[in-house]
């Protein structure tokens, strides 16, 4: 499993080290050269401490030599320990040489003609040795710039000093040892800082990444009795608001499927349970006290049945259009004699009511589709609207672009109610003790309207009798 | 025993009253939540049974306002929803059973009376006061052993007595409590059924049955 904590931690930390190990290399290196140019530096002092001894000697005491005496090195320096000299003449002869260096001969310079050569070497001994050799012209001294290692020209006036080769040698163990500290020093910070950095980066992620681990919590806490738990704080890191935000949005839609759910089960155990129930008190009355055997007994027995069979078939075309592809043939389907039969049916339960009807269906109009799907969703929108329409309402059918639309007044009908209307079982409060309806009805409108290609909708308006209930089957957008 | 039955289905709710005054109760009906609990508010039920998907108020509404109105009637769930979820839920509002539609209405009968007796403090189907019994299953009376034959109004007031010896209730009450909403009442009604029971206990029937002056009636329990 891929874990945030480790990814990051896998890329800090390494990268770091790469950092600080390029760092350390850079600082060392820089250190290391800076060193060498030191003692490179005081090799060359040493060199031109060897010259001025020279020259000394090759003019010897006398008036006027008083620079000359100033210049000459003190013998206690050119006999300093850790430090070696070799000098030879450009035929290559010993001229002079430390008495340290024993049988070794340090190497004559690589370079050749006047540049300054330097070179590292180990002698026999193991001992580390940085070396700056150097040639001289005859009588030339000053001219030789241990800065910029340009040696004085061979040749000029007689009287000089004698042309010579200088290499001079120092011991590098102080060097190498004040090296390997920086070494160690670079190594070990780094690595105290790298450890460091380890702790700082798991607090830092440990106390980043807890808004995420209480997030998990929460939505682990969920369960069926707490779908109205919703996670944002307020408080939550901008990185989690998108995704605080959109569980939240989900959810509210799953607390809604699982009320509509919980709501269906209910509906669908009440529209079932109840006229069981009707029937079997009915029963178990008339059992018990005989007296009750009367006719009204059996007309109330039949009239459960037959609310029941009413469920049971709906139930049943339901599912059949639920699994049936819509492939069957349609037809033009006409649809004046169909209403005029469907609201012969019914004209009498609206005139009780004193409902005021208008409907305009020419008698050419048509409509694709299947004749009995057709029936069923005439029967069913003229049903309700003659069931439901407020005593003394108006009901208004008419033909609409690509499909029909039924409208009628109706109280205590709220637009919460008009989105749930096609769920199955779902009435509204006020009609849920109507045993006329099973609350199937607008279920079936729909089921045969997506059969045929078509969709109801249904919407509420104002009116100016009141509040208008619109039903619509149109036919789908591009089919 | 006076009981309310608040159930949207007619046809439930008029064979239920049927089977209870069969059984000599008195029952009073509401065919919604709003109904209902009006009715529970404005009159002293020994039972309720409430159905719980109702139009205007659902049944557990009703019973969370009974009881934060204080009325302490026990109450009998009757519904569809069958869950355990919604048998907990019913149960912690305040109800006192629960009962899964559809039902066997003996089962439902049964149920009532051991509420009724709950009720009253009054675990089991037998009264026994004195020589006196009382068989709320069969709904018969007997005195030492002999039974007596009480009419239905006569064993409702007896039983109402002897469910709370010693307590005097006034005519109004015991009308409030022996006739339903759409029962017919007489003036002297109450005064002519203790006069007839009184009769039917025996010779000290009015030793049993007490008045009061200008309050009412007790039961006393007689010597064995």
């Amino acid at each position: 499993m891929i874990s945030i904590r480790r990814r990051i931690s896998a890329w800090m930390l390494p990268g770091l080290a790469a950092v600080w190990l390029v760092g350390g290399v850079v600082v060392y290196r820089t250190h290391r050269s800076a060193t060498f140019a030191a003692i490179d530096s005081e090799n060359m002092v040493f060199i031109r401490m060897i010259r001025m001894n020279q020259r000394s000697q090759s003019r010897g005491p006398g008036p006027g030599r008083g620079r000359g005496n100033r210049e000459r090195a003190p013998a206690s320096l050119l006999s300093e320990e850790g430090v070696f000299y070799q000098v030879w003449d450009l035929d290559g002869k010993l001229l002079a040489k430390s008495k340290h260096l024993a049988e070794f001969d340090l190497p004559l310079p690589e370079a050749k003609g006047e540049a300054i050569d330097r070179q590292t070497l180990v002698l026999p001994s193991q001992l580390r040795l940085r070396t700056v050799g150097m040639t001289f012209g005859a009588g030339h001294f000053n001219d030789a710039d241990p800065e910029s290692g340009r040696p004085a020209h061979a040749g000029g006036s007689g009287g000089g000093p004698m042309a010579v080769i200088i290499v001079v040698a120092r011991d590098l163990s102080d060097a190498d040892a004040r090296l390997k500290t920086t070494l160690f020093g670079i190594t070990g910070t780094g690595l105290v800082i790298i450890a460091g950095m380890a702790f700082l980066l798991r607090m830092a992620l440990r106390n980043s990444l807890r808004p995420l681990d209480d997030l998990a919590a929460a939505v682990s806490n969920v369960d069926p009795s707490s779908l109205d738990a919703r996670f944002s704080t307020g408080k939550e890191p901008l990185e989690l608001t998108p995704v605080v935000f959109h569980l939240d949005s989900l959810m509210e839609r799953v607390e809604k499927g699982f009320l509509r759910e919980r709501r269906f089960g209910a509906d669908l155990a009440h529209e079932l349970r109840t006229p069981i129930a009707e029937m079997r008190t009915k029963l178990d009355l008339a059992a018990k006290w005989p007296e009750e055997r009367n006719e009204e007994f059996f007309i109330a027995t039949r009239e459960i049945n037959m609310r029941m069979h009413r469920v049971v078939d709906t139930m049943l075309e339901l599912a059949h259009l639920e699994n049936s592809d819509g492939s069957s043939p349609v037809e033009s389907v006409l649809l004046a004699p169909l209403v005029a039969e469907t609201w012969a049916l019914l004209r009498e339960r609206a005139e009780a009511r004193q409902l005021k009807t208008e409907i305009h269906c020419p008698d050419d109009a048509t409509v694709r589709g299947k004749f009995e799907l057709w029936k069923h969703i005439l029967a069913n929108l003229f049903s309700n609207a003659v069931d439901y329409t407020s005593v003394g309402g108006s009901i208004h059918f008419d033909l609409c672009e690509d499909g029909i639309a039924l409208c009628n007044t109706v109280d205590g009908l709220s637009t919460g109610d008009v989105g749930q209307m096609f769920e199955r079982f779902w009435r509204a409060d006020g009609s849920r003790s109507d045993s006329n309806h099973s609350g199937l009805g607008l279920s079936l409108v729909q089921a045969c309207a997506h059969d045929m290609g078509f969709h109801a909708t249904a919407s509420l308006k104002k009116h100016e009798d009141g509040e208008q209930f619109v039903i619509c089957v149109r036919r789908k957008t591009g089919k | 025993m006076k009981l309310l039955i608040v159930e949207d289905s007619k046809h439930l709710r008029e064979d239920l009253a049927k089977a209870l005054r069969h059984s000599g109760h008195v029952v009073d009906v509401a065919e919604d939540g709003e109904e209902g609990l009006w009715m529970a508010k404005e009159s002293p039920y020994d039972t309720v049974v409430l159905d719980i998907m109702m139009p205007k108020m659902d049944g557990l509404t009703v019973l969370s306002e009974m009881r934060r109105a204080g009325i302490q009637s026990p109450v009998l769930l009757l519904t569809a929803r069958n869950t355990v979820d919604d048998r907990v839920q019913g149960l912690r509002k305040g109800a006192d059973d629960y009962l899964g539609k559809p039902f066997d209405l003996a089962e439902f009968l049964a149920r009532v009376d051991a509420l009724c007796r709950r009720g009253h403090g009054q675990h089991s189907p037998v009264i026994t006061a004195g020589d006196l019994e009382l068989n709320t299953n069969s709904k018969e009376a007997s005195r030492s052993g002999k039974p007596l034959d009480l009419t239905a109004r006569e064993y409702a007031l007896l039983s109402l007595l002897m469910l709370e010896p010693g307590k005097v209730l006034s005519r109004m009450q015991i009308e409030e409590r022996l006739y339903d909403e759409s029962g017919s009442r007489m003036s002297n009604v109450i005064d002519s059924t203790v006069y007839h029971l009184r009769n039917k206990l025996g010779p000290d029937g009015s030793e049993i049955i007490c008045t009061r002056r200008g309050q009412g009636y007790f039961f006393q329990i007689p010597a064995l």
